[in-house]
């Protein structure tokens, strides 16, 4: 992991909201470095400012102090090569399944036709093969963040942001599109910054896994994790149990709960 | 009738019921009226109003008329929707200006403006033109008030899923803004439409030489009360055909709506 190359590096990264009657400390010094390839997760309770740190990472708010370098360059801007997977799947209802996946590339000014075919065989890579003209409300909740993640990955980012994506879905489809997630990252090889508080996701999906504190969010511990398999049955494993009791421990530590 | 057909009439009893309680209501009207000797000019039997009816129909009197209402709605209704949804989108974009505009916008609301109507017809006399005034004045401000509400309902996600691809604000509008803001628009549209012609036919009421409002006063002036009715049969007759052609519109258009 050290040898690769840090693609984002967010340095005493701290951010206030100011309103007029009192400030909010949503994050405070927090520095951290996501390297190429990798998967790292986030992991915090509500309201720790996970939430701030990926839009500050995405260039759509600027932190208050310190700074944000992607590639070793300041991020101040939404940039092309970064992509954000919201908590909903934002798919615009006018939009068939391929003509959400294709806003971006409109947006982006890219060449329409060789994104086109990108676009079907990325509508294949996320499993939805037979639903190209098919509108978000013909589709089920999972379906829809199948769509999501087939948009974020047309433009062929580096790296994708994701915000507790699967949170509003049913446990069985969330454990099952976790699955997807694995599959569709080793795929297409991105590395992938994901946010959650659900600590089973956390030590599941990440390689890494960094803990935060109850707000203002500081950065309590980062975490390797080396799981001799990543399927849905090594949750019940020893090895995937000493991991939650160690994140549990340190959550503690701090006075924080999280949830299974 | 076979099985399928009574299935279907089963599921969707209006088709029977409207046209049979209609029937049975003009069915009681005429009798009651016939036997209780009411005379004509108080409340004309539905037999005489159609007779009337078909008569000015053939005599092309009641066409010619409402030729002129129609068209003083329809044109009045067309300035006020190109002003109206204009002015919004230019309000939209200034915060400044909307926030000038408000207190205007909500006096001007509050006020019914049916009471300029005399006004009116002083200024642009008693031609086609005081009538499409008075239209362009009731439909405006229904127009103006919805495609604004439309344009600001854009939910915050679409707005960051935009901006983390770094869209303009004129793409923001045209990919997401516009379209999120149509069931607004038809929604003021369809209330604007019918008001237009109540003003149309108020300001033929006040002052004019032609047009189906001319003809109820006037013959209502004359105690010809089948005549006004088979006059307002007319104005019936019009109201519906244009709301059921934006209605069927607004399905082609949205047809996403029903669904989410």
């Amino acid at each position: 992991m050290s040898l690769s190359r840090s693609l984002i590096s967010a340095k005493n990264v701290s951010m206030v909201f100011s309103s007029r009657d009192y400030d909010t400390h949503a994050l405070d010094e927090v520095s951290f470095d996501v390297f190429e390839g990798e998967f790292l997760t986030v992991l915090g309770p509500s309201g720790c400012g996970k939430t701030t740190l990926l839009r500050i990472l995405a260039g759509l708010l600027s932190c208050t102090k310190g700074e944000v370098l992607y590639k070793g360059k300041p991020l101040t801007r939404p940039q092309q090569d970064i992509a954000v997977v919201f908590q909903d799947p934002v798919l615009l209802p006018w939009r068939t399944v391929i003509g959400n996946v294709m806003l971006p590339v409109e947006v982006l000014n890219l060449d329409k036709g060789a994104c086109l075919k990108r676009a079907l065989e990325l509508i294949e890579l996320v499993g939805l093969t037979g639903f190209e003209r098919s509108y978000p409300w013909e589709l089920s909740g999972g379906m829809r963040h199948r769509a999501s993640i087939a948009r974020a990955l047309i433009s062929d980012p580096s790296i994708l942001l994701m915000d507790e994506p699967f949170s509003g879905l049913d446990a069985i489809t969330r454990e099952q599109m976790n699955m997807e997630l694995l599959r569709i990252c080793d795929k297409t090889e991105k590395t992938v910054f994901f946010i959650t508080h659900s600590i089973t996701e956390a030590i599941l999906l990440g390689e890494r896994v960094i803990i935060l504190t109850e707000r203002p969010g500081r950065v309590r511990t980062v975490m390797n994790i080396s799981l001799s398999s990543r399927d849905r049955h090594v949750v019940y494993t020893r090895e995937f149990g000493n991991y939650v009791k160690r994140v549990e421990t340190e959550m503690k530590r701090g006075g924080v709960q999280g949830e299974r | 009738m076979n099985d399928k057909g009574i299935k279907f009439l089963r599921s969707r009893p209006s088709i029977i019921l409207v046209p049979t309680t209609l029937a049975l209501t003009i069915i009681i009207l005429e009798l009651s009226i016939l036997w209780s000797g009411t005379p004509d000019y108080l409340l004309p039997a539905p037999s005489s109003v159609f007779k009337e009816f078909a008569s000015d129909l053939m005599s092309g009197r009641i066409p010619r008329h409402a030729l002129v209402t129609l068209s003083e709605t329809l044109l009045g209704f067309s300035i006020a929707f190109m002003v109206g949804s204009s002015l919004a989108v230019i309000v939209n974009r200034s915060k400044v200006l909307g926030e000038v505009i408000h207190p205007y916008i909500t006096a001007f609301q509050a006020m019914p403006k049916i009471a300029l109507a005399p006004i009116i017809i002083l200024w642009f006399g008693f031609g086609m033109t005081s009538k499409i005034a008075l239209v362009v004045l009731i439909a405006f401000f229904l127009i103006f008030v919805n495609t604004l509400s439309g344009l600001r309902s854009l939910g915050a996600p679409v707005l960051e899923l935009m901006r983390s691809y770094g869209a303009t604000e004129w793409q923001i509008f045209r990919k997401a803004r516009f379209p999120n803001a149509l069931p607004f628009i038809f929604a003021g549209a369809e209330a604007a439409l019918l008001f237009s012609l109540t003003a149309a036919v108020v300001g033929e009421f006040l002052g004019a030489k032609e047009g189906l409002g001319y003809l109820i006063q006037l013959w209502s002036m004359q105690l010809k009360t089948a005549s006004s009715f088979a006059a307002i049969l007319m104005l019936v007759i019009v109201a519906l055909a244009m709301h059921l052609t934006l209605v069927y519109i607004r399905e082609k258009v949205l047809f996403w709506v029903a669904k989410t």
